[in-house]
């Protein structure tokens, strides 16, 4: 018999944006039910996966990838994803409760005033509906919520009321090699703002220095959502995984009258509720509405403004890396602490992207998988012994790694599909992406690949080398956009669909510009600020 | 190191000091006994001394299984895996590589490290310093 669930509220997806909804609702004694696709996984499992993974420096090392609820992996871009082209949307993101933050970076900026007006500033894309003074106090919310170190004296460019939670992370001894060698250049570093702490907050310890925090925090000290989904839990809510919602009903007045869900053994069943949530990411959501399909509504749910699945965005990256000099001892401490924020604003963003430019910490491990490809390189070469150890332990003590994260304008012909062709193990459309990098992005490759060329030789590097085409930032975003008018967007500014008005679209989907920081603060603040829009729907 | 690693039975024992004997049979750096022989030859490959035997035993089973009872003809390849394995933890198995030590894997040392990456290894900052020695 097909199981039935029912709540007042139910949220599709506990990553982030769903964790920190539940927990608002469920303190607001709401009935809410938080449904996950993947599995639950506890920090000791995934450390034990993680350190028995033979090539432990993936992004995705500690995570499963299951059957039921597959997802991308890195370097590999056509495992789940189908590639319609031209260019490749490589990305990745977990399909557990906890979703992607367990792997995240901590990055935790805000975006900046001229971030939501792109059209009245530069002339391109469109304006969010709301701006950032409307934001600001969630801002402040989800950096409380969250737990984010930084220094406010540092300009971000955000204009900001109080100081931060935490207390900034000390910087690490390269992070001082690298201000130094800026010294009087345009490029002021700044310690980033990240979600990791730098004393005991919350119930959890201080960062202890384990440089793992990409793919996983040993000791819970870099916030991720199970905070929040344990928070609401706590306070009410009800978690439930391996519940793979694969359709949105809607009657005949246009209210969205349950979902439906299949589980690994292939049964499957349906959700009531009143309020309907959805929150699985910038791919599986907007594939989610557009299997929804009916006679009816042939283009999807939520879909008349023919926008759910356009605009998908990311954040190109260029990587650069080299050997500096001397040695600068990366691998100790978090996998980044500072950038260059500055580059995010000025009036040239009309021609080519704004970006920020974050200094690594972990040496070549993101572009080439270092330490342990450095160390296979070096065993090829046919070194052994002493010689073996002591140039393995001097390449690693000098490897140095800077990346530049760059905003991409929306286009409509960039979008993700359901592929009705290729089906995952349940049965259900596996997601197809048409996607192309445009002269916008690829002249902010070269921008900052000149950029890394000035930094890197002010450091003093041989043996330099840059990403060629740009690289995945694995920031999913706009597939489900807000704004005011019904015929271009999806959601509304209270991330309500324009369609339903018993169904919200939470996650970085709704962004209408991606700006050129990370996205997690933001998707943060906006979820924050739904839960009473969510609240008052549900007394009306 | 894991659950899945177990010291061989005597049994095992006696065919590893076959096969390893026949593995480098051209070679002088091997002398007569299975793992005593692969343990000494690890320490001048590595050259470290301070070699657990126990993952001795655990490498030495994954060359021989590796290699079904043949004699690998390619004694630098032969010497390339076992670098890998006492450095990275990490051995070839017919489904692809396995880690089978984390902590005890060369590779930390060699980097100046006390502890490994992915654990606790010291108070907030320490990494403002360079390590110390």
């Amino acid at each position: 018999m097909a199981e039935e669930l029912s709540a007042d509220v139910v949220i599709v997806g506990a990553g982030i944006a769903g964790a920190l909804a539940a927990d608002g609702l469920a303190r607001q004694k709401i009935d809410t039910l938080l449904v996950d696709a993947g599995p639950r996984i506890t920090r000791a499992s995934a450390l034990e996966t993680y350190r028995q993974a033979p090539n432990r420096s993936l992004p995705g090392a500690p995570y499963p990838n299951t059957p039921y609820a597959p997802r991308p992996i890195a370097r590999d871009p056509d495992y789940y994803i189908v590639q319609g082209g031209p260019d490749p949307f490589a990305t990745l993101y977990h399909r557990v409760v906890g979703g992607t933050t367990w792997h995240w970076e901590a990055v935790s900026l805000r975006f900046l005033p001229d971030d939501f007006r792109m059209k009245s500033a530069f002339g391109l894309a469109s304006d969010w509906p709301i701006g950032y003074d409307a934001l600001a106090p969630w801002y402040a919310a989800a950096e409380k919520a969250l737990g984010v170190a930084a220094n406010a004296e540092e300009v971000l460019g955000s204009p900001r009321d109080g100081p931060y939670p935490l207390p900034p992370m000390p910087l690490s001894y390269q992070d001082r090699q690298f201000e130094n060698a800026l010294e009087g250049t345009p490029y002021r570093l700044v310690t980033t703002p990240m979600a990791r702490n730098t004393e005991d907050y919350a119930g959890r310890p201080a960062c202890c220095g384990s440089s793992s925090c990409v793919p996983l925090c040993p000791i819970g000290a870099k916030y991720d959502a199970m905070v929040h989904v344990e928070a609401a839990e706590r306070a009410g809510a009800r978690v439930i995984a391996e519940h793979v919602v694969d359709r949105v009903e809607v009657d005949d007045e246009g209210e969205v009258s349950g979902l439906g869900f299949k589980r690994p053994d292939g049964s499957s069943g349906r959700i009531k509720a009143k309020v309907y949530v959805l929150a699985a990411h910038g791919l599986e959501t907007p594939k989610i509405l557009l299997m929804s399909r009916s006679q009816s509504r042939p283009g999807g749910v939520a879909n008349s403004s023919d926008q759910v699945g356009r605009n998908l965005m990311d954040h190109p990256y260029k990587f650069s890396w080299a050997l500096a000099d001397r040695p600068v001892w990366p691998f100790r401490g978090p996998v980044s602490l500072s950038s260059v924020e500055s580059t995010r604003w000025g009036d040239w963003r009309a021609e080519r992207p704004a970006y920020r430019v974050a200094i690594y910490n972990i040496g070549w491990a993101i572009p080439e998988g270092a330490p342990l490809s450095t160390l296979q390189g070096l065993i090829d070469e046919g070194l052994e012994g002493e010689t073996l150890a002591r140039t393995f332990g001097d390449r690693i003590s000098r490897q140095v790694g800077i990346a530049s994260m760059t905003e991409q304008l929306p286009d409509p012909e960039n979008r993700i599909v359901p592929d009705f062709s290729k089906t995952d193990a349940l049965g259900i459309p596996r997601p197809k992406t048409f996607y192309r990098f445009d002269d916008y992005t690829l002249r902010g490759m070269d921008a900052c690949q000149a950029v890394h060329e000035e930094i890197l030789g002010r450091l003093g590097v041989s043996r330099l080398r840059h990403s060629r085409t740009p690289w995945a930032g694995a920031h999913i975003m706009g597939t489900y956009r807000m704004g005011d008018d019904p015929r271009t967007s999806v959601v509304d500014r209270d991330l309500r669909s324009h369609d339903h008005p018993n169904l919200f679209l939470l996650g970085s989907g709704v962004f209408p510009t991606g700006a050129a920081a990370n996205p997690t603060l933001t998707i943060a603040a906006l979820s924050l600020r739904a839960v009473e829009p969510i609240a008052r729907s549900l007394r009306t | 190191m894991t659950a899945s690693m177990r010291r061989p039975s005597r049994r095992e024992m006696v065919l590893g000091s076959v096969a390893v004997a026949a593995l480098f049979a051209a070679r002088p750096v091997l002398g007569k006994e299975g793992l005593d022989d692969f343990m000494a030859f690890s320490r001048r490959l590595t050259g470290q001394e301070d070699l657990d035997p126990d993952l001795g035993a655990v490498y030495l089973q994954a060359l021989q299984d590796r290699a079904g009872g043949a004699v690998p003809l390619d004694f630098e390849a032969e010497k390339k895996r076992i670098l890998r394995q006492w450095f990275a933890g990490v051995i070839e198995t017919p489904d692809g590589a396995r880690a089978v030590a984390y902590e005890e894997a060369l590779m930390w040392k060699a980097m100046g490290f006390e502890q490994p990456i992915g654990t606790c290894r010291g108070p907030l900052g320490y990494w403002s310093e360079p390590p110390a020695g």
